[in-house]
């Protein structure tokens, strides 16, 4: 009789744990086509992937190749939130000063993910960028109503970015930003990519190795790191079941 | 007997010069950027999405192009250099060349003043249907050389 017991939980605890086990993982061709048809927005640290993005096309054309990743260097999220254009600060895009959310009209991407907060330093200013990042949610859905938002966390930094604005606790700062921007994102049916954990050292600030400047702009191990997030974001989103890109069907956030 | 080692000659000298025109006229601008461009080892093959996505240079207005551009964004360094089909196309890439130009003056002045002293410096310069953007080129004699090959 015990033996029958026991011959029954384990079968029924293997029904239960074999299938996570056998989880598929993905090609990394597959996962990056979760991009596909996408736009990125940011700053500096996205003209660093753009190049890094062009500089593997020399020998892999098809490299996040339906991806298009807008950047300007010294942009911040509050000029980018902005529905008008005013001032210096703003994307060039086909040849015209644009929102975002013009750009996201023309192009009508299905997901929009966003990378910006360096140039307003906005670890001092926590609420102020929230409600920039909130801006960016809603009025994308005015404008673009199919696209959903998704935010990179902001990247961490050295003791030197914190010397350099004197502004000591900053990458402290920036993780309660980035906790905020997190839940923000979540509530608002948008979606939320954690990079910085995996670019920091032991004392939470962005390892030397994966900065460019030693102060906060990403060097190309940085950037590999970016891209494996990216990838195991999308195997996240295939594992729980919110994307297939076997089918033709689009995906939807809970 | 004169007239046909003139004539020979004369031939000679022909198929000597010929395939060299040959390639000459075969060599895209591509090539010719990679072979004026000092520092064409350190610069990246952008494609035509990226001349129309960041350049604002459309398809239809060009029938050669090169994108060129430092993998270090922050070195500012660039080279376009394009072909244009016509004289209208080619006021239209004068001009877009001179907005993104702009742009990039308005993005780097308070944020990167070696890039804004270099696209300071920097200009368009133009011969018939050719157009060349040429930014912290090593070899400041880089578009007009670029140009005169022509």
């Amino acid at each position: 009789m015990k033996r029958i017991a026991f011959l029954v939980v384990f079968i029924l605890l293997f029904s239960f744990l074999a299938p996570l086990a056998c989880a598929e993982k993905l090609d990394d061709s597959v996962l990056l086509s979760y991009y596909d048809d996408c736009v990125l927005f940011g700053d500096s640290r996205m003209e660093a992937l753009k190049r890094y993005c062009s500089a593997v096309r020399q020998t892999d054309e098809s490299f996040l190749k339906k991806t298009t990743i807008i950047c300007t260097s010294s942009i911040g999220l509050y000029a980018a939130s902005r529905n008008y254009l005013s001032g210096d600060f703003h994307y060039y895009f086909h040849g015209n000063d644009q929102t975002i959310y013009n750009i996201a009209k023309e192009l009508s991407p299905k997901k929009a993910f966003v990378m910006l907060g360096l140039n307003d330093e906005i670890a001092t200013k926590i609420d102020k960028g929230l409600s920039w990042a909130e801006k960016v949610i809603t009025t994308m859905k005015e404008h673009s109503p199919d696209t959903v938002v998704y935010f990179f966390s902001e990247t961490p930094v050295t003791p030197k970015f914190e010397k350099k604005i004197d502004f000591p606790g900053y990458q402290e700062k920036l993780d309660e930003y980035n906790a905020g921007l997190k839940e923000l994102c979540e509530s608002s049916g948008g979606g939320y990519i954690d990079i910085s954990e995996a670019l920091k050292d032991e004392n939470n600030y962005l390892l030397e190795e994966y900065s460019s400047d030693k102060i906060c702009h990403i060097s190309d191990e940085g950037l590999v790191i970016w891209i494996e997030r990216m990838k195991e974001y999308a195997q996240e989103q295939y594992d729980a079941g919110l994307w297939d890109p076997f089918e033709s069907t689009e995906e939807t956030l809970p | 007997m004169k007239h046909g080692l003139a004539f020979l000659l004369a031939l000679s000298f022909c198929l000597v010069l010929l395939p060299s025109y040959a390639e000459k006229a075969a060599e895209t601008l591509l090539d010719r950027a990679l072979r004026v461009a000092e520092d064409s080892d350190n610069l990246i093959r952008m494609d035509e999405d990226e001349l129309y996505d960041v350049v604002g240079i459309a398809p239809e207005d060009y029938s050669d192009y090169a994108y060129l551009a430092d993998y270090d964004a922050l070195s500012g360094r660039e080279l376009v250099f394009v072909r244009a089909v016509d004289e209208e196309a080619a006021e239209r890439i004068f001009s877009q060349l001179s907005l993104y130009l702009e742009h990039r003056l308005k993005a780097t002045r308070n944020y990167l003043p070696d890039v804004f002293r270099a696209l300071s410096e920097a200009g368009i310069r133009q011969r018939d249907l050719l157009l060349v953007l040429s930014v912290a080129p090593p070899d400041p004699e880089e578009a007009i050389k670029l140009l005169q090959e022509e």
